[in-house]
């Protein structure tokens, strides 16, 4: 019979990928019980061989185009007991439920796998959800947060026609925007901070996402008003805070809970919890505070010669050599990463990432630092690379570039700065806007939020940008830069992406984050046991 | 997660009451403030140097240039394309150098609505230039009090009670005065009028040998810039003259710096 022959190679890239696609926290998990990505890949190449087979005594073939949905299939990934499959007929029952809703992408395919065995119902909505979605966001310009809630709330009402989805979401975020707008014009906001919100959201967010469910409704036929809007709500706002107070513990899991109160309450009594599921499963990223990854350490190794530093020889060697260099550069940046970082990273390094964009910044100034951590250290063992179809536009450019480099003779960090497009204009946006990230992260509170300026202002430089470990009780308030460039050993906080020098020092750290003192800087330098703490690190071990 | 950094913007134009709004779409929980009659904001509560995440403009029969400013060319662009129109709400995003740009623009309104305690007042951008809005100074109370003659404090007579505030020290650099400001109230007849007329009087010393360029007005909504000009008597000291009704509310005292052309 066989159409299609096993094609083991195929499949094994294939588990390769959605074992890097799972969510990470199941990765540790099966990273405990299998050793590596790797073996788990291996594993699952394995039962493969073994399904297709029992698959092929059927009549049935696995075309090699649908290796990504059938390597989903062959894990279970539920709980305690996530693993590869123990159970034939599961894995191709599985793969069939995926099949019948088409080209469904790796990470939808995982999403609905995450799913309890009472929640199957919602595989349909949340693949037909993650379409539409990608369909409104081509076409709106409303945060994806919102766009992902809607749709997902959209969907699990439930009611319409597949057909006219789109538009669908689209109509309900203009007349929730136009709903929200009326509604906030009569709402009457004392002046001073908002007890109502003890750790997340605010009068506008919430009336917001009181508007889009009030759309929804009004969708279904029934009347909507701002009077509707303003009780819907006060009703979000009382279950927030209800959400809010009712675990103790760090703010991170409130502010989570916060977000999932807010999907919840979109999708009505009917179906919010649909729509929390649904939102919940496809977005981990929007609730995670940082919004990517970063939880993957790299083990750095410290006992192998220097990864970079003039070459010489032959052109053939210096071939070798930029491809070494290359290799790590791509592991660095593509370690652990999922198919929206992926995505990310491809723009940036393809130059399609306007150089003051938001996009994934704190995720982007994560991997330049790995980069950056490992280009100026000792190299370690040669990594393997696993490339794919979505990013060999990107390692061809990071190829092409450290090529370049090398043959100019730059190493560490100068090296670095050659491989990158700028990730701003201005470093005072870029170090602002990841600082309202980990101010999410941290928690609420004035020492927090100067925490979160100051770990910000230490990490989001560009490579070949340094701190300085030192006071400098005789600088200036404004910094002198305007008359041009400042040499290198000076600090310049606004130093540009391309300029290699000091960025900050421990009297600039605590003007822009607002401690006291330098000591108190310094102190917290030293202290600091939050998100990035090993850039935090880093810094004050470094040699100066 | 989503902050105000992000830049995701909505814009809403309400014919009645005749308003605009702006909202920075964020998770963070903010304060609200009123900074002046018509003009209403929101900044997140824990971002010392964030963009505004909420403004409320009373337009009456249009945004003044002040307003234009303060909202700045991006989102006026939206604002232009609604206003006028019946009641909508428009969405748009703003890149990093954008919000950037509000944040500093923002700056004075920001410390005041956080209530921060500053050592000093801080200046914002006001275009190409600086600016900041001194509130609680007690114009009001000193109007009422006893205002001086108008000819006096051309004199530098004793009976003549200064008080004085410290401009940004950025601010003052940049209009090429010291950074002491003094202000006074005073009353002189008005024959055309056929009434009294009261006011403050603003003074400020210009760096030896420039030119001073430092415009101030009451941060009433007006949109009024008065700039200070030189004393015929004393050819380093400028001032400016505003009339103030002593039965209004305590008005903001704001500074800004200008170019020759401006005023
Ligand atoms: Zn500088
Ligand atoms: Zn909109």
């Amino acid at each position: 019979m066989a159409d299609h022959p096993f094609d083991e190679g195929r499949l094994r890239a294939a588990a390769s990928q959605v074992a890097d696609d799972l969510p990470p926290d199941l990765v540790d998990r099966l990273i405990t019980k299998y050793g590596t990505t790797a073996a788990l890949a291996e594993e699952m190449t394995a039962l493969g061989r073994r399904v297709w087979a029992h698959l092929d005594r059927r009549g049935r073939t696995v075309p090699p185009d649908t290796y990504p949905q059938f390597a989903v299939a062959l894990l279970s990934v539920r709980g305690r007991l996530a693993g590869v499959q123990q159970n034939l007929a599961n894995v191709a029952d599985v793969y069939t439920r995926l099949l019948a809703f088409g080209d469904v992408p790796v990470g939808v395919a995982i999403a609905t796998r995450l799913l309890k065995d009472k929640d199957e119902h919602l595989v349909g909505p949340m693949i037909v959800a993650a379409r539409t979605e990608r369909e409104v966001r081509a076409r709106r310009q409303q945060p994806p947060m919102f766009i992902g809630m809607v749709t997902a709330a959209v969907v699990a009402v439930g009611g319409r026609d597949a057909d006219d989805l789109t538009a669908d979401v689209v109509a309900v975020l203009d007349r929730g925007d136009i709903l929200a707008a009326r509604h906030r014009a009569g709402l009457k906001v004392a002046p001073g901070p908002d007890a109502g919100y003890p750790v997340l959201g605010n009068a506008d967010v919430v009336g917001q996402i009181a508007a889009y469910r009030v759309a929804i409704a009004e969708m279904g036929g029934v009347a909507a008003s701002e009077q509707v809007v303003a009780a819907h709500g006060a009703q979000l706002a009382t279950s927030l805070r209800r959400a809010m107070t009712t675990t103790l513990g760090g703010a991170e899991p409130d502010v989570l809970k916060g977000l999932l109160e807010f999907a919840r309450f979109l999708g009505g009594p009917e179906a919010g919890e649909s729509t929390e599921k649904i939102f919940g499963k496809l977005h981990p990223e929007f609730l995670s505070p940082m919004e990517f990854g970063g939880r993957y350490e790299v083990p750095v190794e410290h006992d192998s010669p220097a990864l970079t530093g003039a070459v010489g020889g032959t052109a053939d060697e210096l071939l070798l050599h930029a491809d070494h260099v290359a290799r790590w550069v791509l592991v660095e940046l593509f370690a652990g990463t999922r198919a929206p970082e992926q995505e990310v990273l491809t723009a940036w390094l393809t130059g399609c990432r306007p150089p003051d964009a938001q996009e994934g910044m704190a995720f982007l100034v994560d991997r330049v630092r790995r980069v950056d951590r490992r280009l100026r250290g000792p190299a370690g063992e040669l990594p393997e690379l696993v490339e794919r179809a979505g990013t060999a536009a990107a390692f061809a450019v990071v190829r092409s570039n450290v090529r370049d480099a090398l043959t100019l003779d730059l190493d560490g960090a100068l090296l670095t700065r050659s491989i990158f497009p700028p990730l701003w204009t201005q470093r005072d946006g870029a170090v602002r806007l990841v600082a309202s990230k980990l101010r999410l992260a941290i928690g609420r509170g004035v020492v927090n939020s100067a925490k979160a300026s100051l770990v910000a202002a230490v990490v989001v430089r560009a490579p070949a940008q340094q701190v300085r470990r030192a006071v400098d009780l005789d600088r200036p308030e404004t910094c002198s830069c305007d008359d041009g460039p400042r040499p290198v050993e000076e600090v310049c906080p606004h130093r540009p992406w391309g300029e290699a020098g000091r960025v900050e020092d421990y009297t600039t750290l605590t003007r822009f984050s607002g401690f006291s003192t330098e000591s108190t800087t310094r102190m917290h330098v030293k202290r600091y046991d939050g998100p990035w703490r090993e850039w935090m690190r880093e810094v004050r071990e470094e040699a100066q | 997660m989503l902050t105000a950094w992000d830049g995701f913007a909505r814009v809403d134009y309400l014919p009645i009451p005749g308003r605009v709004q702006v909202t920075l779409s964020t998770v963070e929980p903010t304060v609200f403030g009123r900074p002046r009659r018509g003009l209403a904001c929101a900044f997140a509560a824990d971002d010392t140097g964030g963009p505004p995440t909420f403004v409320e403009v009373d337009i009456g029969f249009g945004l003044t240039e002040d307003e234009e400013v303060l909202l700045g060319g991006p989102l006026m662009a939206v604002v232009n394309g609604l206003v006028g129109g019946g009641p909508e709400a428009r969405c748009t995003r703003l890149t990093l150098d954008e919000v950037t740009a509000l944040a500093r623009t923002w700056a004075p309104y920001r410390d005041r609505v956080l209530a921060r305690p500053l050592v000093e007042m801080r200046s914002g951008t006001w275009t190409n230039g600086l600016w900041t809005s001194l509130a609680g100074l007690g114009l009001v109370a000193a109007l009422r009090a006893r205002p001086m003659a108008v000819e006096l404090y051309r004199d530098e007579a004793e009976e003549v009670v200064w008080h004085d505030v410290l401009l940004p020290v950025d601010l003052a650099a940049l209009a090429m005065v010291d950074q002491e400001v003094r202000w006074s109230v005073y009353r002189e007849w008005d024959p055309v009028a056929g009434r009294e007329e009261t006011g403050v009087v603003v003074r400020a010393t210009g760096s030896p040998g420039s030119a001073p360029r430092l415009l101030v007005g009451f941060d009433d909504g007006d949109g009024d810039w008065v700039p200070l000009v030189p004393e015929p008597t004393e050819p380093q000291v400028v001032i400016a003259v505003l009339p103030l009704d002593p039965g209004t509310g305590e008005p903001a005292l704001r500074f800004r710096t200008g170019g020759r052309t401006d005023g």
